[in-house]
């Protein structure tokens, strides 16, 4: 085992989140406030008890969008000890670390996540999406990277060649990544933030739009317009708030000595995914056969069968029998093992693209146990993993209710 | 119910932005030399001055030796490698590409090291039938005027194929 210091040391105690559209018409700014806002009313705290925000963004700049300094000034926080921007699932991490180390005492985390130009046409029309995308494309927010650094600010046909060279090294049908797609659209059926809710057969998934072979619509998470934000503090602190705290039980970020190039990636097992899970596994007590909640990167869908692979549900190239040997043909959802349930609330494919961040969000709520129609029973442990294997920093996090 | 960016549909709002054309590299001082060499349909990559290995793409350190002082120059390759991947995008999300489609990327493995990998185009079209470990030889696209981008096309199976390693 490795160290886990912060073992159940810290809760999440507040979420909250926005509607999910394909085109909301609004700012990412006023998405990623009224995030904030639903989650501080949410932990039933004063807002001048936060002294630590994680914007949005991998930005270096801290203003503009939702990052930190804009969303604290916009809020009116008097006073931070920590501030940070970042993305996907490692942001948690992070402000769980400033937590734990002492940085802070009371966390905000916010993730505001809008359609790009290109995505829509609304998109397109706004001059502040416009302008943030010419940046990039320009390199400006890279400065001082070569031409070739800057290459992997393009689209992800790369996982598209990953899937088909999975699907050629162990002879895997479409059949696996099919199960994905309907397990999170039936979720989603039941999902009122969720922005594709009408329910899909495993037939829809295979006459779906071929977009990069073999990868098709249905394997693609859906983007959108929304924000999810959340709240961090000491387990002290959250026994005197008015929810059940959830706990984070471990944590891990996983990295590989390939980086963010898609040219030089490791082999299907070598990747960063792995690493991240075995991390996880090393500090956690919980373990795979007590998971009632397993919220695997759907990007892609490529990249569930990799997180699932990864948490060790199978060994390398056997997700498409575990999948299939999973099936609730009943409900229409998978149940890994005959119970560990994935992606309650339909996740990037269905609900729309958070980064992952409505994984938390999910899991936080179901944990708490009040989620009504929506409630898994008994929901005690949830293993939380946004972030892919190339060029995402992936996390793994495990939270839990007494 | 469908999840395709309207915008990439082919339908044009009323406002529509003009279509762009699809980039060209921007040399800057450390790609030009492998640019400049593009340019006169020739591929090169970049190896290290102090273990001979070579990188895509070189950055500040040679990942294989370690040295923080590479000196990586951009020396010509044979171009002959083997199909490691595939995709025909029929859809493209990136300004500029939305004439092109649909095209074929193939991720390939270079003859002269295990592992040295370059994407780029097929250029034999998307129709073409492949396979993994399909043999290609790089061929060149000619996108500007003294402009080229290495791309790649079905070659006869070759005596040089991979796992060679020349240091």
């Amino acid at each position: 085992m490795a160290r886990n210091p912060l073992k159940d040391s810290l809760a999440v105690v507040g979420v909250g989140s926005t509607p999910y559209g394909r085109d909301l018409k609004r700012t990412e700014l006023s998405l990623a406030l009224e995030a904030a806002i639903g989650a501080i009313e949410d932990a039933g705290i004063d807002r001048q008890e936060i002294d630590g925000v994680c914007g949005t963004g991998m930005d270096p700049l801290a203003m503009g969008g939702s990052g930190f300094l804009t969303l604290q000034g916009a809020l009116g926080i008097e006073k931070t000890t920590w501030q940070k921007n970042g993305w996907l699932g490692s942001c948690f991490v992070y402000a769980a670390e400033a937590v734990f180390s002492g940085l802070c005492d009371t966390v905000l985390v916010v993730q505001a996540y809008t359609r790009g130009p290109g995505m829509s046409r609304s998109a397109a029309n706004d001059p502040f999406r416009l302008r943030a995308a010419q940046q990039r494309m320009a390199g400006q927010v890279l400065t001082g990277q070569s031409d070739f650094a800057r290459r992997w600010i393009h689209s992800g046909e790369p996982y598209a060649a990953w899937m088909a060279r999975y699907m050629h090294d162990y002879k895997a049908t479409k059949d696996a990544f099919a199960r994905i797609a309907v397990n999170n659209r039936t979720h989603a059926t039941r999902n009122p933030r969720a922005a594709m809710r009408t329910p899909i057969t495993m037939e829809d998934y295979h006459a779906s739009r071929v977009i990069w072979e073999p990868m098709q619509m249905l394997d693609m998470d859906v983007p959108v317009d929304c924000a999810e934000a959340l709240i961090i503090t000491t387990a002290e602190r959250a026994m005197d708030l008015r929810h059940k705290p959830v706990y984070i039980h471990a944590m891990s970020l996983g990295g590989s000595r390939v980086g963010e190039y898609y040219d030089n990636s490791l082999g299907w097992t070598d990747n960063s995914l792995w690493i991240s899970l075995a991390g996880l596994w090393e500090r956690s007590d919980v373990t795979i056969d007590d998971l009632d909640l397993f919220f695997p990167y759907d990007g892609y869908t490529i990249d569930t069968v990799g997180c699932i692979e990864a948490a060790g549900f199978c060994k390398p190239g056997e997700a498409g029998d575990l999948l299939a040997s999973s099936w609730d043909a009943e409900a229409n959802i998978l149940r890994l093992g005959g119970h560990t349930l994935l992606t309650t609330n339909g996740g990037g494919l269905s609900q729309g693209r958070a980064g992952g961040f409505n994984f938390y969000t999910e899991a936080v709520r179901q944990l708490r146990g009040a989620e009504g129609e929506r409630q898994v029973p008994d929901a005690r442990t949830a293993l939380v993993c946004p972030g892919s294997s190339f060029f995402h920093d992936p996390a793994s996090v495990m939270l839990r209710t007494d | 119910m469908t999840a395709g960016p309207a915008a990439a549909s082919g339908s044009s709002g009323p406002a529509a932005a003009p279509e762009p054309t699809r980039p060209v590299p921007a040399p800057d001082e450390r790609s030009a030399p492998y640019w400049a060499a593009a340019a006169r349909h020739v591929l090169t990559v970049a190896r290290c001055a102090r273990c001979s290995t070579y990188v895509v793409p070189p950055d500040h350190t040679c990942p294989h030796c370690g040295s923080t002082d590479p000196g990586f120059a951009f020396e010509p390759v044979s171009g002959r490698g083997t199909v490691r991947s595939w995709t025909v995008v029929r859809q493209s999300f990136l300004p500029g590409f939305r004439g092109e489609v649909p095209f074929l990327l193939v991720d390939v493995e270079l003859a002269e090291q295990p592992e040295l990998r370059v994407i780029g185009r097929l250029l034999d079209g998307p129709d073409t039938t492949l396979r993994i470990g399909a043999p290609v030889a790089v061929a060149f696209e000619d996108v500007a005027d003294g402009v080229s981008v290495p791309a790649f096309a079905l070659a006869e199976p070759s005596a040089t194929g991979p796992g060679e390693v020349r240091s």
